[in-house]
């Protein structure tokens, strides 16, 4: 179940409000709703589906399901030759109510298979050859939509326009099933789930095979090994529907109970089951190899280690939609690094790797990467054996500087330095044409593009204290990222360049500080403890950027933190008309109770340019996390917690606005403006029939036109901070006596807690859904469970 | 010793690798250069550059079909759309929704107009390229390529005024600084639409010489006609010494508007639309359409000649000069086109209840009331019309002349009697006949359909309550006009494929006409038979009398087409009808600076009764069936460039934005 259920009002709530939401804007306009329509249903005198007030998360979800786990390994071996070999299988039913309406079953079954084999070969004293196999198989059959998607549907649908199904009537009596909709194209939930079904199967496999050769005979310490890998994933997946009959409630007498249905479009509907075209089937494969030549040596006081690899890495996937997407991937490098050290106490270390991408113009192909490190164990002078010893048995200082490079996260265009030109179809003028053949310019090429580099230095303590009890590391970083790959946004339109072009723009620098700990104590051996914890503060920000000319001074990202929104302020809601009228100039139909804006830049209306630096950045500076493991005789209890500092939040206000997105949070009912509620900063504005980006298009976030920037307000903004338990179980060992009865190795009777509880001063919904709290939840789940092996 | 060895082996292996990086064969795939080596791919480099001529007929996407005041529509239009059409932006617009950070039917973008002038300019500089075209065929090319830039450029300047003229591609290897431009006056830009048109004419033949599969592109009459229009949309108030734009400069202090009105401008105008009428009609054959025979009546022969003005099956007309179409045949795209809208939803009949259209974008009363009477004058000041009792119900008497149009007997609202053959050819009202085959009958056997618009009745809703995001009519009239009725509206989607391409009116001989009376009456201090000319050409057409001999014998006000000031209200209300729906109002009340009018909210019945009585509101006139509306003037004349872009390009917002 979701560890937090979002609160909506129910049907006859939903048609006050929406009849509220008409009247409040138009005085003249009908109500939706009679006052009819609404006692019926508060008095459900009649068969439900009359006068439907559907609760969609419960005629869809069930509250719990139950899943299957199996799970056989074996290993063994000899001297020559060491196995180990597992088969896992799992089957999970879904969270989805599935009625046997249909002959065909839309029941959920995933049911997941995997394989493991490892196998080590000893050729000959000094070689050995190691091979790694696994697959995985998962098939899947259900609903065409998935949970996710029909949680959303749940929120979306209309509680009161149509009953999921209805009975047949004179007309319609031949045996099918009668979906209730509104009109042709809205979404019935209940007929979403239950009109097909899916089939997927998704495999990847993995093959290894690792060839080590001592060389010591040769150069004593050295070693070489070589890997190939490859492996392959794909899934392919057949939905399977009918075209289901669609009605609406013609009439209805009331006296004698008979009804009559009007069909929706009939001539489109089927009830038999077809294939559908829209079948998927992808799959790629990975080549990699790597020749690895390591050498170690010690001599007095000194080891040396030098290791010397080369890789290259090549994948293709299916499906790809132009020539030059076609072409594979490869990466290419070689790199070496050596170390010194010195009485276990002074460390050196230096490297370099030499890169090669084929997304980039052969004179910029390669990037050379160096790096430098240098560590100091403290704890092993001999200054620090003795007293000091116990209490401080290791103590370690690390210092590095090094080079990385990316030859980019994003794939489109596949080669930035060449011109991409694709054919596209281009609806045509000529006479008896129905479209015709154009071209597209897709990229052009550019040959300065190189590799975005990332410079890091880093700073860390290792300690270890109280004979080992307490030990942790702490590292302060720098990362400096240069030449960074992004898109050019600042191509003015009328250059009429369609597709935004890659280049090396900007430069960021993150710093921050890494804490990890660790507490273990056995009282006595058979009451032991392991706590954990983990600290992170990171503060990244903007050194350069590609920044529109005339972009205002207060809205400059240049230093400031990556995710610090933009946008604009709220003054609270207009009170009354004359207020608007007195206001600066707004963007949408807006008048008392919507959002009003502070006009920055006293130009007498709001633009982008009054959008400001706002709230705390969307990314927490602090995250945090502990668990825990204590062990008391046969009784095994665990805990883990996560949790970050204080961020910005925003709530994206389409994806809640009542009626428009769906159903009408708790939350908006309880607390809008209406004219007897004139706050100035109720949750939610004046209520609406339309998006609330209508009336305040300043609440658009993700508008095309702002080119890829998302501009947010105030008034939806929140700020938070969370903290959840990610996971609790408590577990009984059978005592060593029993198992040995029962000719077990090990028995373990366990109750199992995922994400039971969230604290945060967010309450309206699981803040880690982001904005839109009709998102799927991330579920809670409780699990009783028996583990034993022979 | 190790480290030389792991050197060689490395440094082998890189060797390999680099070639193992070069796996594209650089000089063999696909661009621009290789586009223009040869003929057929440069043809589609053509189409490229006519892209964004289609879009210009689709309901959806060309906002001036539902932006004015023309057609009423619901929410559901608006803000749910079509998975094929998408939403119907003008009706935003008409509601007065209008934004700077997000700007409705946003044109000023990298993806609109100016990525296919981006297209036009690399095809400029690159056709000398291309080996295996002769310099003729090339020539002919190139025509058809600046005509099309005129047409975006037109496109611009009527929604932004001064725009950026752009001559030659922009690098996209160079700095954000170099790629600035200003916008330019707008008599700058008006003239280079001129100077591409007059280039592109001289060389582009006449439609019926061009090649078949090129006929589609511009011809020396649609050349010609563009110009003609462009230059009397240079001459209208809006562009003509606007007063509101007399302070309006680019930021490096260039005028973009004139400060004084030039009548000359109307001259030029004139002349450049008596131009283009002598080439389409001397020289290309076209001709209104008229002279349909074959119908039981001398009024639907009429009404025959006007549904066909705007229609070409398969792409022919003789009158449409340039024409633009969309999807045919195919329901799911119904909602690409008119029809998808405006044929009537049956919802409370069974066996016709498989239109492709949901019947809820309707004619506004304003529409309804606009149209003439059948002496061909507007209703307040027909003599012999009952203006004063027009909300009342009638009968008709002249049943034999209005067969089959007015049954006889029946108890109509005298608003829809006694009216032109246009308001019977393009407006389906309550108790008058329907003109199209509604189910398949055999056209001879049929009793014609009579519309019955109350609730519960053929046409009617079946909805207690006005239901914004429902399928419902507004106003209780349905839009005839581009529909054929000789097909069946019973899967109308599919059996309109019979006529083959169905394009949409962009141009055509119509407009010429009005046009070049506008011209010659604004340029001439007072009309003469230049200004009658054209217009009398379309009202004959149209089955009602001239100019002169409505006004003169049936008018409350017999001299008022003898004065400049008269003929305009004449001319601007003849234009409002002749092309009414069609997309043109839309730009012509801007460019007469008339706007404003658009912010009255707009009116209809009361579909949701279900008797006369109620249906006409007690007999007391229309109410409002949708208010919320707005125009700011003069903010709203010019459309905004978003607040984006601004700050990117560096250049001026319109006035008021």
């Amino acid at each position: 179940m979701p560890t937090k259920q979002i609160d909506v009002v129910d049907p006859v709530e939903y048609m006050r409000l929406y009849n509220e939401a008409v009247m409040t804007r138009d005085p003249l306009a009908t109500p939706q709703y009679t006052a009819q329509d609404i006692q019926r249903r508060i008095d459900k005198n009649f068969p439900s589906w009359v006068y439907p007030a559907n609760d969609w998360y419960d005629i869809l979800f069930k509250d719990y399901n139950v899943n299957h786990r199996l799970g056989i390994n074996i290993r063994g071996g000899s001297n020559l030759m060491q196995y180990y070999a597992s088969v896992n299988y799992n089957r999970d039913m879904g969270m989805l109510k599935t009625d046997q309406l249909n002959e065909f079953d839309v029941n959920i079954k995933n049911s997941t298979l995997s394989f493991r084999v490892n196998l080590n070969v000893n050729l000959h004293p000094q070689i050995k050859l190691l091979y790694n196999s696994t697959t995985n198989w998962d098939k899947y059959h259900g609903p065409l939509n998935s949970v996710a998607e029909a949680y959303q549907l749940a929120f979306r649908a209309d509680p009161v326009a149509f009953a999921p199904t209805y009975p047949a009537d004179l007309t319609y009596n031949w045996e099918h099933i009668r979906f209730g909709v509104r009109y042709q194209g809205a979404d019935n939930p209940y007929a979403a789930i239950h009109q097909g079904y899916l089939e997927r199967n998704r495999y990847s496999t993995t093959n290894q095979l690792e060839y080590i050769h001592n060389l010591s005979s040769l150069v004593k310490g050295l070693e070489l090994r070589a890997r190939v890998a490859l492996s392959q994933a794909g899934y392919y997946s057949i939905p399977f529907s009918t075209k289901p009959f669609y009605y609406r409630l013609q009439s209805f007498d009331e006296s004698t109970g008979e009804h009559t249905l009007f069909a929706v479009e009939p001539e489109n509907s089927d009830r038999t089951i077809e294939m559908q075209d829209n079948k998927i089937h992808t799959s790629e494969t990975q080549l990699t190899y790597e020749v690895r030549a390591y050498h170690t040596a010690a001599w007095k006081d000194h080891q040396t280690s030098l290791t010397a690899v080369f890789n290259a890495q090549q994948s293709t996937s299916s499906e790809p939609e132009s020539y030059l997407e076609a072409v594979e991937h490869r990466n290419l490098g070689f790199s070496m690094r050596g170390t010194y050290g010195y009485k276990d106490r002074y460390f050196l270390e230096g490297s370099f790797g030499y890169n090669g991408s084929e997304r980039f113009a052969k004179k910029n192909k390669m990037g050379f990467f160096p790096a430098l490190g240098a560590a100091y164990v403290i704890s092993s002078e001999p200054w620090m054996q003795g007293p000091a010893n116990s209490w401080l048995p290791f103590l370690k200082l690390r210092a590095s500087w090094g080079k990385v490079g990316n030859d980019g996260i994003i794939d489109t265009p596949r080669f930035v330095h060449l011109q991409e030109v694709v054919e596209s179809g281009v609806p045509s003028l000529q006479p008896g044409q129905a479209s015709a053949n154009g071209w597209a310019v897709r990229n052009y090429a550019n040959e300065n593009i190189q590799w975005e580099i990332n410079e890091q230095v880093n700073f860390g303590l290792e300690a270890k204290l109280f004979k080992g009890i307490f030990e942790f590391t702490l590292d302060a970083y720098q990362q400096v990222r240069h030449n960074i790959l992004s898109y050019r946004m600042t191509i003015p339109a009328h250059a009429g360049v369609e597709n935004y072009q890659l280049d090396n723009i900007g430069k960021a620098r993150g710093r921050g500080i890494d804490f990890s700990g660790k507490i273990q104590h056995a009282f006595t051996p058979d009451f032991w403890v392991i706590l954990n914890g983990t600290f992170t503060y990171n503060k990244a920000i903007f050194m350069e950027l590609d920044e529109a000319d005339d972009t205002p001074e207060w809205q400059s990202k240049i230093g400031h933190e990556l995710s610090q929104q933009v946008g604009f302020i709220d003054q609270g809601l207009f009170r009354d008309q004359a207020e608007v009228d007195n206001a600066p100039t707004q963007n949408g139909t807006y008048g008392p109770g919507d959002i009003r804006y502070r006009d920055i830049d006293n130009n007498g209306r709001i633009d982008l340019q009054d959008a400001v630096h706002i709230g705390f950045p969307e990314t927490p500076r602090i995250t945090y996390g502990f668990s825990g493991f204590v062990n008391y005789k046969n009784w095994e209890f665990s805990f883990a917690f996560q949790g970050s500092g204080k961020r910005g939040f925003f709530i994206n206000p389409a994806s809640i606005s009542p009626f428009f997105a769906g159903n009408v949070l708790q939350a908006i009912a309880d607390d809008h403006w209406t004219p007897q509620n004139m706050k100035q900063h109720p949750f939610w504005p004046r209520l609406s029939t339309q998006s609330i980006t209508n009336h305040n298009n300043e609440e658009n976030y993700y508008n095309d036109d702002y080119d890829g920037d998302v501009y947010k307000s105030t008034y939806f903004m929140r700020e938070c901070r969370f903290l959840r338990c990610t996971s609790l179980e408590l577990a009984y060992n059978l005592p060593d006596q029993l198992k040995r009865k029962l000719r077990m190795q090990d028995v373990k009777f366990f109750v199992r807690a995922n994400n039971p509880f969230l604290i945060s001063n967010f309450k309206l919904w699981d803040v880690e859904l982001g904005e839109n709290g009709f998102n799927y939840p991330i579920q809670k789940t409780f699990a009783l469970g028996l583990n034993f092996s022979f | 010793m190790k480290k030389i060895f792991s050197m060689i082996c490395g440094f082998a292996l890189l060797a390999g690798g680099c070639n193992y990086l070069d796996i594209v064969p650089e000089d063999d795939i696909q661009s621009i250069e290789t586009v223009f080596e040869q003929r057929l791919q440069v043809d589609k480099w053509v189409a490229t550059c006519y892209r964004n001529v289609t879009s210009q007929s689709s309901i959806t996407s060309n906002v001036a079909y539902a932006g004015a005041d023309e057609l009423v529509g619901n929410d559901i239009h608006r803000y749910t759309g079509d998975f094929a059409a998408g939403t119907m932006d003008g009706l935003r617009i008409g509601d007065g929704a209008q934004s700077v950070v997000s700007p409705i039917s946003d044109s000023w973008s990298n993806t609109s107009y100016y990525a296919t002038i981006r297209y036009c300019n690399t095809f400029f500089e690159n056709i000398d390229k291309t080996l295996n075209m002769e310099q003729e065929e090339k020539e002919l090319w190139i025509a058809e390529v600046k005509a099309v830039k005129a047409f975006y450029y037109f496109q611009l300047v009527r929604k932004y005024g001064p725009i950026i003229l752009l001559d030659n591609t922009i690098g996209v290897e160079e700095e954000t600084a170099a790629m600035k431009m200003p916008r330019v006056h707008v008599d700058t830009c008006f003239k280079e639409i001129v100077r591409l048109l007059d280039e592109a004419s001289e060389v582009l033949p006449l439609k019926a010489d061009k090649e078949p599969m090129r006929q589609g592109y511009f011809s020396k009459e649609s050349a010609l006609a563009l110009k003609a229009i462009a230059l009397v949309y240079q001459a209208s108030p809006l562009f003509n010494g606007n007063p509101n734009y007399v302070n309006f400069k680019e930021r490096n202090g260039e005028q973009l508007f004139s400060t004084e009105v030039d009548k000359e401008k109307w001259r030029i105008a004139a002349e450049a639309c008596d131009e283009a009428i002598d080439v389409a009609v001397n020289q290309g054959g076209f001709h209104l359409v008229e002279g349909n025979a074959g119908e039981a009546s001398q009024l639907l022969n009429i009404m025959k000649d006007i549904e066909q003005s705007v229609q070409a099956p398969n792409s022919s007309s003789s009158e449409v000069l340039f024409m633009a179409k969309q999807s045919n045949g195919d329901p799911l795209l119904s909602k690409l086109h008119y029809f998808g809208y405006t044929l009537p939803y049956f919802c409370n009949n069974l066996l016709l209840n498989n239109p492709p259209s949901d019947g809820s974008l309707n004619p506004s009363m304003k529409m309804v009331e606009m149209y003439y009477t059948r002496n061909g004058l507007p209703i307040d000041q027909d003599k012999e019309w009952n203006f004063e009792g027009r909300y009342e119900m009638g009968q008709e008497q002249n049943t034999a002349y209005y067969q089959r149009v007015v049954p006889a007997n029946t108890n109509v609202l005298n608003l829809h009697l006694e009216r032109e053959p246009r308001f019977y050819a393009n407006i389906a009202c309550d108790r008058l006949y329907w003109r199209g085959i509604v189910a398949d009958q055999a056209a001879e056997s049929r009793e014609p359909l009579i519309v019955q618009a109350y609730r519960g009745e053929t046409f009617g809703t079946n909805l207690e309550s006005l239901q914004s995001t429902m399928n419902q009519n507004r106003t209780g009239y349905w839009l005839l006009k581009f529909i054929y009725t000789d097909v069946m509206v019973d899967n109308y989607s599919k059996q309109v494929a019979s006529k083959g391409d169905t394009p949409m009116p962009i141009i055509r001989l119509a407009q010429l006409y009005l046009m070049s009376s506008e011209a010659w009456n604004e340029y001439l201090a007072a009309p003469d038979e230049r200004v009658y000319a054209g217009i009398d050409k379309v009202r004959t057409r149209a089955g009602i009398p001239t100019v002169e001999e409505s006004w003169r014998d049936y008018s409350t006000n017999p001299s008022f087409h003898t004065t400049q000031a008269g003929m305009r209200e004449i001319i601007h209300r003849e234009m409002a009808i002749e092309l009414a729906f069609e997309g043109q109002r839309f730009w012509d009340l801007r460019r007469w600076l008339e706007a404003d009018e658009l912010s009255e909210p707009l009116y209809g019945w009361n579909v949701v009764a279900e008797d006369a009585e109620g249906f006409y509101n007690n007999w007391q006139g229309p109410i409002v069936v949708w208010s919320q509306r707005g125009f700011q003037s003069p903010r709203d004349y010019l459309w905004p460039i978003s607040s984006k872009e601004l700050m990117t390009s560096g250049i001026v917002q319109n006035p008021g934005w």
